[in-house]
């Protein structure tokens, strides 16, 4: 059982990969990288010679992705604030990407809580600017004070909270999901796992990524609210 | 085991990279075909309508001629129509004319000819009545004859 917690943490901790003077780049900034450079290689090679007329498979593809994004966080968005369906995109892509790379081989960078931290800061940083961007700065401030000026401490909390939440969650799925596998990797190594990485790597890496984006978008859309 | 330091930062600008070379690479091209397609159709869209309007309104124009037409049509065949029934008239009322005429004259053709043939039965009778007065003037004298003979044989 030492071992096992002792073999468990070594799983849990972030290594470096490399150091550049003063900074430690970590492992998961690393495979940030090959998560990126495997959707830029992918978009760039299903966008590669897009025509009006009489589209290619790849096209098809490329277009049915697109559109399926934009529809999906447009929804979730609104019309006001359709300008951010890019970025959520992005970042649900980049998310569902990331959470399932555990399956071939790689630590997800998402089991690093400066990612999940990055991700969240990012998001309540284009949340407020969302709204100061719609309703003003005077809006955005006189915003903190409805539907009742009772709640203002609240809403001004919910400026920390919100990201808060929102990087622990991701955070503490993955690595839930992470050290459950581990367990049931050590108990019986054979088949049980697959199953198991079924449910954990890849149902739970989309949802994380679902609820990440779902919730921000879900900001973002009050944050944009005009009456 | 839990670390939080300057990766927050690389992470972030890793991110922002990776938004941008999304949408240079995946979003941007594929907005701007989805809006090409879309301006060509909704041209191709504008073209039609312009070119159904066109249509309804040469339809309309020519609807308007075929109106015309057949007004002016109806109007000839009205004035034929008259012409021809006072022709008709006209006709009818020459042939009548003349038929009233043609009767007369064989009216008048028939008593002449009664009149002729009056008289020549007339003559006729005459005639006979000078025959038959000869024959009995002949007679009268054949029986004065027996008389006589007879009176001379006795």
């Amino acid at each position: 059982m030492e071992e096992f917690t002792k073999e468990l943490l070594d799983q849990l901790n972030v290594d470096t990969a490399f150091t550049i003077g003063p900074f430690a780049i970590s492992e998961s900034v690393v495979i940030t990288w090959v998560v990126m450079a495997i959707l830029v290689l992918l978009s760039a090679w299903l966008t590669r010679g897009l025509k009006v007329h009489n589209p290619g498979k790849k096209q098809i593809v490329a277009e049915s992705i697109v559109i399926w994004l934009d529809k999906f966080t447009i929804s979730m968005l609104g019309e006001n604030a359709k300008e951010y369906s890019t970025y959520i995109s992005t970042i649900l892509l980049y998310i569902g990407l990331a959470n399932i790379i555990g399956i071939f081989g790689m630590k997800p960078p998402t089991k690093d809580m400066n990612v999940t931290i990055a991700l969240a800061l990012m998001s309540i940083v284009l949340i407020e600017v969302s709204g100061i961007r719609t309703k003003g700065l005077k809006g955005w401030i006189k915003s903190f004070t409805q539907p009742v000026a009772v709640v203002t401490p609240i809403n001004i909390l919910e400026i920390f909270t919100r990201p808060l939440s929102l990087c622990m969650r991701l955070f503490g799925n993955v690595i839930g999901a992470f050290v459950i596998m581990e367990m049931i990797k050590m108990v019986v190594p054979v088949f049980i796992p697959t199953v198991f990485s079924l449910y954990f790597d890849f149902f739970d890496g989309f949802i994380q990524a679902y609820v990440f984006v779902f919730l921000t978008s879900l900001f973002i859309a009050e944050a944009t609210e005009t009456e | 085991m839990l670390r939080i330091d300057s990766n927050i930062l690389w992470i972030i600008i890793n991110l922002l990279i990776l938004y941008a070379l999304m949408k240079r690479f995946l979003f941007q091209p594929v907005h701007d075909i989805l809006e090409k397609r879309k301006q060509e159709i909704e041209s191709d869209f504008a073209l039609a309508n312009q070119k159904k309007q066109e249509a309804l309104e040469s339809k309309n124009k020519a609807d308007q001629q075929l109106a015309n037409m057949q007004t002016i049509c109806d109007g000839m065949l009205a004035d034929a129509k008259e012409k021809a029934s006072l022709e008709y008239e006209q006709i009818i009322a020459d042939a009548n004319m003349k038929s009233d005429e043609m009767i007369e004259q064989a009216r008048i053709k028939t008593i002449e000819a009664a009149n002729e043939e009056k008289a020549k039965a007339k003559s006729e009778i005459a005639d006979l009545i000078n025959k038959a007065a000869d024959k009995i003037t002949n007679t009268k004298s054949d029986e004065k004859l027996y008389d006589d003979f007879l009176k001379e044989m006795k």
